[in-house]
């Protein structure tokens, strides 16, 4: 387990992005330490994703996951990642199966992302 | 000297397999603490202080007897002193309202404090305007003492932490009752890490008020001690009303009841009480001293094993000055992800900042892993979690 999660790590793409017109950031109430700042480029005209990146510290299941999300996004509708239910984004990266526990680390981003365009919205 | 093998038994977890170095979030329970919970369900359970019948009298017995016993092992003068509560933390915010603040007062804390003696006083100094003043730690990862003195000039109250932890520093109450005494401050101590694991007198210590956990030293968790010097309890208001805490009352006046009772309003957690009281009396029949030297000896092994495989620790260097838990971090490691892989070797760590954000600022890290002991670790188990560190750097390379 230990080997996959070091080979996870090592994958993991994290930076600023000088384009963002979106900067988000969000701790973990679990109050670990994990938190994360998601640099979105939105094309305002068609509420899309044009670009993004991400940036944070925390437990792998927390960073591998933001990593995912990120990729995920790009070129998407916002509307569409707004939808994504819970449960069904984390089969999407693979996390379907982690503790009760730990499922606010692996749904960071995605409830980073949900709580501001929610707000904005709003 | 403490035989391991023999309390390990009194130990049903064990049979788990695994190695419990999670001590200063929860202790494990000795079969003799179930025991008395149990026995008290199904032998002596009434309401306390309610009832002429045999069954209340039993009761209401017993939890006298278990402040006793309590009081008796912090050696305070009387059982009249020993306040139940919920846990250390409730114990604080109390002790916070007790001392009674006003505008302009100063209270000291210091950088390493467990959020529960921080934030009820940071509370105090937004809401009623009193001074709060954090005392620092020095180039060691100690209480910097000069700074101590500095900052405690005319302090109304000195709250500190007796062991954090996170650096598993044992501060010196004796020469902090010094400044106290210079400048007429009450002393208030957090004994969460403290009681647990090494002899705590309040008499010798010079202690006001004193707070402590019964889940992290043997007994059951929801029930937690605050002590008080018998005037403070006197000159106290009391936090909660309700039943238990009066002697009489009118339609619209009441007369407070005698302490401790003054503070105890509401049907308690009789059966906390006694399992506390099974709890303290394991801790006794081993003794505290015991207690403090097995651990010392553990964590011994421990910082020199960490230090062998170059891992960051944090706290002092001077092994006197602490007490049995070390917290650390493995190069680019995130702690969970360490924790992660203890834990799939068995082995229970803490992971995080520890409920101490401000220490873990100041040290400018964003979490550690911890690792604490107790009486039922061994050896063995340390080398093994050792082993493990040591497997997890090959790893990482």
């Amino acid at each position: 387990m230990i080997e996959k999660i070091l080979k996870m790590l090592k994958s993991i793409k994290k930076g600023k992005l000088p384009s963002a017109n979106a900067i988000i950031e969000k701790h973990n109430s679990e109050h670990c330490g994990d938190w994360v700042r998601l640099y979105l480029k939105i094309d305002e005209k068609n509420n899309r994703i044009e670009n993004a990146s991400f940036e944070g510290d925390g437990c792998y299941l927390c960073m591998v996951s933001s990593d995912k999300f990120i990729k995920m996004i790009k070129g998407k509708d916002i509307k569409e990642i707004l939808s994504l239910d819970e449960d069904e984004y984390l089969k999407k990266i693979g996390f379907k199966d982690i503790s009760f526990q730990r499922r606010g680390c692996a749904l960071l981003s995605l409830r980073a992302f949900k709580e501001y365009f929610g707000e904005r919205d709003a | 000297m403490m035989d391991v093998e023999k309390i390990r038994k009194d130990f049903p977890f064990l049979k788990r397999g695994i190695i419990y170095f999670d001590n200063a979030a929860s202790s494990q329970k000795p079969i003799q603490v179930i025991d008395a919970i149990k026995e008290f369900y199904e032998n002596h359970y009434a309401n306390i202080h309610r009832g002429i019948h045999t069954l209340s009298e039993e009761a209401s017995e017993m939890y006298e007897e278990s402040k006793k016993v309590v009081a008796k092992f912090i050696n305070a003068n009387s059982w009249r002193e020993i306040v139940y509560t919920r846990n250390t933390t409730e114990s604080l915010n109390i002790i916070s309202q007790m001392v009674k603040l006003k505008k302009g007062d100063k209270v000291v804390t210091t950088i390493m404090e467990h959020h529960s003696n921080f934030l009820p006083w940071l509370r105090l100094k937004h809401q009623k305007g009193i001074k709060l003043e954090i005392v620092n730690l020095d180039e060691n990862q100690e209480l910097d003492m000069n700074d101590f003195e500095k900052k405690a000039k005319d302090a109304k109250v000195i709250s500190v932490g007796h062991m954090s932890n996170v650096l598993g520093y044992i501060s010196n109450i004796k020469e902090i009752r010094k400044i106290a005494d210079e400048n007429d401050s009450l002393l208030v101590v957090d004994g969460a890490q403290s009681v647990p694991h090494i002899p705590v007198d309040v008499k010798k210590l010079g202690i006001d008020f004193l707070a402590f956990s019964s889940h992290k030293m043997l007994g059951p968790s929801g029930i937690g001690v605050l002590y008080a010097k018998e005037e403070h309890l006197r000159e106290a208001e009391p936090f909660l009303l309700g039943g238990g805490m009066i002697s009489d009352v009118f339609i619209d006046s009441f007369e407070e009841a005698e302490i401790p009772w003054k503070f105890e309003a509401g049907t308690p957690f009789i059966e906390g009480a006694i399992g506390l009281r099974a709890a303290v009396e394991y801790l006794t029949s081993i003794g505290m001293d015991e207690v403090e030297k097995r651990e010392k000896e553990l964590i011994r092994i421990m910082i020199d094993g960490l230090e062998e495989l170059g891992i960051e620790y944090y706290g002092p260097k001077d092994l006197k000055k602490r007490g049995g838990l070390v917290s650390f971090n493995i190069k680019d490691l995130n702690a969970h992800d360490v924790a992660e892989f203890l834990n799939e070797k068995k082995i229970a760590v803490r992971s995080g900042l520890h409920c101490a954000h401000p220490l873990h600022r100041a040290l400018g890290i964003n979490g550690s892993v911890r690792a604490s002991l107790y009486i039922y670790n061994t050896k063995g188990e340390v080398q093994k979690f050792l082993e493990a560190l040591k497997e997890l750097i090959k790893l990482v390379g």
